[in-house]
This record gives C-alpha cells, structure tokens and sequence, in this order.
C-alpha cells in the first residue's frame, strides 16, 4: 500500500513524499522503515490524529512527523 | 547549605541551619514547603504576613548542564493561591556560592531597597536611583557600582507598582536581565516588600564542590551524553529553540490565535521557529539563533534577535512570546513580537500573562486584532502606570472583569500559555487541576504520544506530567532536557546523591514530587480554592474550535480527582 509524509521536522523535510508500504505495517515499523526511532525522533500524526505505536496504517494515509518538544 | 532569613520592615536578617526535613528539598518543593510551613492560607499577598522565598534546586550550582535554575515562591497576587516559577540564568550560581539553599524575605515596606549579600553578610541601600529606569539601563548602573560579575534578582516598574503580571527578572550568563521568573506577579510581591533589587556577590568564594566527586562525575557524564545524543536537547533547541513548535501547534490547532478564538494563524509561517532561525541569520551582526542562558548549558535554546542592522533587539523569541504577543494578538510580524517581547523585558512583565491580558482588550475592542503598535502603546501605559496601564498591569482575569469580556482564557486568575486546551487536553487537565493555575510548565504534555483531540488518557498524563514538572523544578534541572532524561530518574538520583552526600531513591525523588503537588493543594485549599476553581472557563467547554473541531469534553469528575479536593 501507499501513504504519504510530510514533516514539520525541518531537518526532516527530506522525507517528505511517497512510500511503499507492506501491508499491516505499525505506525513503528514504518517509522523504522524512515531509519527513525518512535517515542524519540518524532511525534507521529496519521491524517492529523496522533498515533500510538501499534496503531495500523491503512492505504493513502498521510503520516505527519511533528516537532518531539517537552518545552514551550 | 542555609537559609538566610531577612526582615524587610526592620532591615535584618540572620541564618539559619537548613531543618534536616529540608535538606533534599530545592527548588519548588523547598518554596512551596516554606511557604505551607510559614504563611496562612488567608494572608494578603501583598501583606507583612506572606513571604517571599528564593530556592535553589538541589543540583545548581553543581555545574551539571541546565542545572542552574533558582525558583521563587510566595503566596500569588495574581491567583490568590500557592505560586512557584522560576528560570536560568546566574543567579542561582552565586545564591548557592554564598551558602544559601533559600532565602525567605519577610515583612513589606513603602520604600524600595537594594540587598546587598555577600560573603561579609547583608547590607540594605536605598534604590531610589535605579527605579522607574528600564531593566537594562538599571542592571547597567548597578553593574557599575557593585561589579558586573554579580547576581541579580530585580523587578521593573511593574513590580514597583505591586502590578498582578510582574515578573523578577535574573541576568543571563552575558549580564543581560532577561531572564524571568515570570509567572504569578512575584514581582508584585517583591514591590511590597521594598526589595527593587537583590545583589549576589560571590568574590573570594570557590564554586560548590560535589560530596562525592568520582561518583558525580561518573553520573554527570552519562547525563550530558543523554543529552547530546536525544534530538530535541541536541538539535532543535540549539538551532530553533522553542519557536519550533509553531507549526506543529499550528497544525494539532492548538496556535491561540485572536484570544483563543482558533487554534490556527493564517501568518504562522512568518512567525515559525524556522523563519526565525533564517530572519537572524540573515541579519547577522549581534544575533544568533543559538545562545545558553546558563554558564554551561548545552542545550543552548535561547537565542538574541537583532535588528535589520544586526543591533540585539532582544533575548530571546520563545514560542510563549510568539503565541501570546504573536497570533494571539493577530500579529503576524517577528519584529513587532520582538519589540513587545523588548517591552515586557524592559519594564519586567511576564509575557504570557501581558499577551494574554492585551487578547482580552482586543476582544473588547478597546484596539483591533493586529494592531501592534497599539499593543506597544499599551506597554508604554503599564509602565506609566496611567489608567489603561494598571489595567493591562492587573492581568487578563481583572482586565476581562473591567470590559465585561465573557472570553477571558484564564484559570485560577492566570491567563493560559500559547496552547488552546481544546486541542492539547492533557493541558487542559493541567490547567484546570494545578494548583499553580494555568501554566504549562506545570504539566506539559503537549510530547505525550496520544491523540491530544480525545478526551481519553489525558487526565492520567497530566498527572505523570505535573509530578514530573515538580522534579524537575525542585532539582533545578531545566525542563527542557525532559525528553533526553526520558523518565531515568534513577540516574538523576545518582547525581543528587553524588553531589550532597545524601543517598537519594528515584522513588524518594517522586515520593517528593507527590508530596509537593499534595501541600499545594492543601494551602490552597485553606486559601478558599474548591473544586469549583478546578475548571476552565466555560467557553472552551461550549465553543468549538475551529481549527481542531474540538471543545474540551474531559470528564469532570475525572479532572476533580487530581485538584484541589481530590485524592490523587
């Protein structure tokens, strides 16, 4: 299946696009499949509503990557 | 370590010993305790019978990286509860040079003073010279008179007129007063004890040493490691500081925006963390987008903004500054923000409340959405202490009161930080349920990965939030390095343990953090605060926001169990 990203990372900005993925990969797998790590290198969105780790992604969902801060 | 103990009516002072029930207490759970210990719930904050207390955390002064923090307390004119904030900066450092975990002032007085504490004890001057004078230009003669290697707690004008959001401002690691312990209106509570200024002058005192240095050095390493390897504290602090979130808080629809109206700024990209990075570097000349506030901090999230000419404007753009005095005021403009965010520093207000405050003009539309240089207008009011000025100076709840604003986003009579609670509920909780009032640094869960839209969960997270905010705060540690310390107290217990000599628990450090939030509750309860207190204005409750679809619908009876009156 495909899905889509788009990063509010700015040194993540190269991710944005399109990707293959196999089908029931978990929100974790295809963060790993980015070569990042979950619960650390991001905050994970799937068509805006943030995601636990197994949570599934379903064709044409668009995968948001927001800025992992504790601070204000 | 001491507690230095002055009187400000008689112009005393003595030590004391730190009680052994102190003697792992710093920082906000060494305020707080001191204040439940010695004021009553029912004193008048700015009376002879509240107290002002200045605490170290456990660590600063140790060196460890963003350890430096001091935190101050008393009772709050701004909320009438239990109130603790605190920043970086140097003063901490010399606080704890000179020997002293705290110092408690005590007493009020009509005219303003200077404390003077030094290793030949303290001295009272007549601060007459410096008042009235933006904080720059009254850290410069002060610099000039008692040395520039000293430390300062200092108040502007605001807090020489007992204003509501007057902050106490602390000088950064290059002697620039613009660090604040801003939240509540302590700086009010300083205004009526006369103290314009503290001067911390460590001369001819060595650093603090840790008890057991091998050990320490050992814990230290693993924590800087932890720190330079997790993106947040190596990466984007450093290059984007906190003005990162923009987009993201843009996009989960939590960006206030038109005193909370929306939670989305159709300017947003002009404000963003990373237009503000490319804005400074662009310019050049004095700023930079990477700059410690602490002597030794490697986070380094601060930043210095400077003009078109490279001249420093100001330090630093934070995303609070950006939320409150930006899109919430419809300013869409970084030197506009910048120039309030001048302001603020210079005449010492505490950003959020002042944004939030001039929100609550705009809807009643006493100036328009947008209007900056009516917003700046409304600054220069506060500082001359003109009619319009002591309203703005009384803060966003008394400011709504005045205009018969029904949109007032304050809880507890604090105005709610740059995240709309409708679309980041966990802050909701955390707003409603502190004791604190609305304050993000009380509970920030805005890194939680949870669906910050749902109402599930988040009253569990707020509370593993709030009792980790009081770790944080009581050790001195910057909040900032939460996402590398990543919950491994254990090791940070290693480190307190290192450093006093003391055998310290990760469960002893959260037994702490528990027992903190519980006596706040408790003080505040005697102050007259119910469960009817626990709760956000009714607004957020009724009207959708629109950039989230989202209202704040997290039980009551869930959020009662963790306030004033619940069991947790």
């Amino acid at each position: 299946m495909r899905v889509s990203v788009q990063s509010f990372i700015p040194w993540l900005a190269h991710l944005n696009g399109e990707y293959e993925v196999p089908d029931g990969a978990t929100a974790t797998d295809f963060l790993q499949q980015l070569g990042l790590q979950w619960d650390r290198d991001a905050l994970v969105a799937i068509n805006d509503r943030i995601v636990k780790e197994n949570d599934r992604l379903s064709t044409g969902d668009r995968i948001i990557l927001m800025i992992p801060l504790t601070g204000g | 370590m001491k507690i230095l103990r002055i009187s400000m009516t008689d112009l005393t002072w003595s030590e004391e010993e730190l009680k052994p029930d102190y003697s792992v207490l710093g920082g906000r759970a060494l305020t707080s305790r001191i204040v439940c210990d010695e004021v009553a719930g029912t004193a008048h904050p700015l009376g002879p019978y509240n107290k002002l207390v200045f605490a170290n955390g456990v660590l600063t002064g140790s060196m460890a990286s963003s350890a430096e923090r001091v935190s101050i307390g008393a009772k709050s004119p701004l909320t009438g509860g239990i109130k603790e904030s605190n920043a970086g900066g140097t003063s901490g450092i010399k606080q704890g040079r000179l020997g002293y975990r705290a110092i408690v002032f005590e007493g009020v007085r009509d005219d303003r003073q200077i404390v003077h504490i030094s290793k030949n004890g303290v001295r009272f001057e007549p601060a007459d010279w410096i008042c009235g004078k933006p904080l720059s230009e009254a850290v410069r003669l002060l610099d000039e008179k008692y040395g520039s290697h000293t430390g300062v707690y200092i108040i502007g004008s605001s807090g020489e007129k007992k204003m509501n959001l007057a902050g106490i401002a602390i000088k950064d690691k290059d002697g620039s007063p613009t660090r604040f312990c801003g939240r509540g209106g302590l700086g009010a509570v300083a205004g009526s004890k006369g103290i314009k200024a503290i001067v911390l002058d460590d001369s001819g005192i060595d650093r603090s040493r840790p008890k057991q240095p091998e050990k320490f050095r050992t814990a230290v390493k693993k924590y800087t490691e932890w720190l330079q390897e997790n993106p947040a504290t190596a990466k984007l602090f450093p290059e984007y500081g906190t003005a990162a979130l923009v987009k993201t808080t843009n996009r989960l629809g939590a960006l206030p925006t038109f005193n909370f109206k929306t939670g989305s700024f159709e300017h947003h990209e002009s404000i963003s963390g990373e237009r503000l990075r490319e804005v400074i570097l662009e310019r050049g000349g004095s700023g930079t987008p990477t700059h410690a506030c602490m002597p030794g901090c490697i986070i380094r999230c601060s930043n210095i903004y400077p003009d078109e000419a490279g001249n420093p404007v100001t330090t630093p753009i934070e995303y609070e500054n950006i939320g409150l005095l930006g899109s919430n005021l419809g300013i869409g403009n970084l030197d506009d923000i910048a120039e309030l965010n001048r302001l603020c520093n210079e005449y010492g207000l505490d950003t959020i409340e002042t944004g939030a405050t001039i929100g609550v003009l705009m809807e009643a539309g006493v100036l328009s959405f947008g209007d900056a240089e009516g917003a700046k207008q409304l600054l220069h009011e506060v500082h001359a202490g003109t009619p319009v000025g002591r309203i703005v100076g009384a803060g966003a709840a008394v400011a709504g009161r005045i205009y018969g604003v029904y949109r007032v986003p304050a809880v507890k009579g604090q105005a709610m930080p740059a995240y709309d609670p409708r679309a980041i509920k966990g802050l909701g909780v955390t707003y409603a349920t502190s004791p604190m009032g609305a304050d993000h640094t009380a509970g920030q869960t805005i890194r939680a990965q949870i669906d910050h839209h749902k109402a599930e969960g988040q009253v569990e997270e707020s509370r593993k939030a709030q009792e980790a905010a009081i770790l944080f705060d009581s050790l001195g540690l910057c909040f900032f390095g939460a996402s590398a310390v990543a919950g491994r107290w254990k090791g940070i217990a290693e480190m307190i343990s290192a450093y006093t000599g003391e055998e310290v628990s990760e469960e002893e450090l959260y037994k702490m953090a528990r027992e903190t939030l519980r006596i706040e509750h408790a003080f505040n309860k005697s102050a007259g605060f119910t469960q009817a207190h626990d709760r956000l204005p009714e607004h957020f409750y009724t009207e959708v926001n629109p950039a989230s679809g989202t209202v704040f619908d997290v039980k009551e009876e869930d959020l009662l169990a963790i306030g004033v009156e619940g069991d947790r």
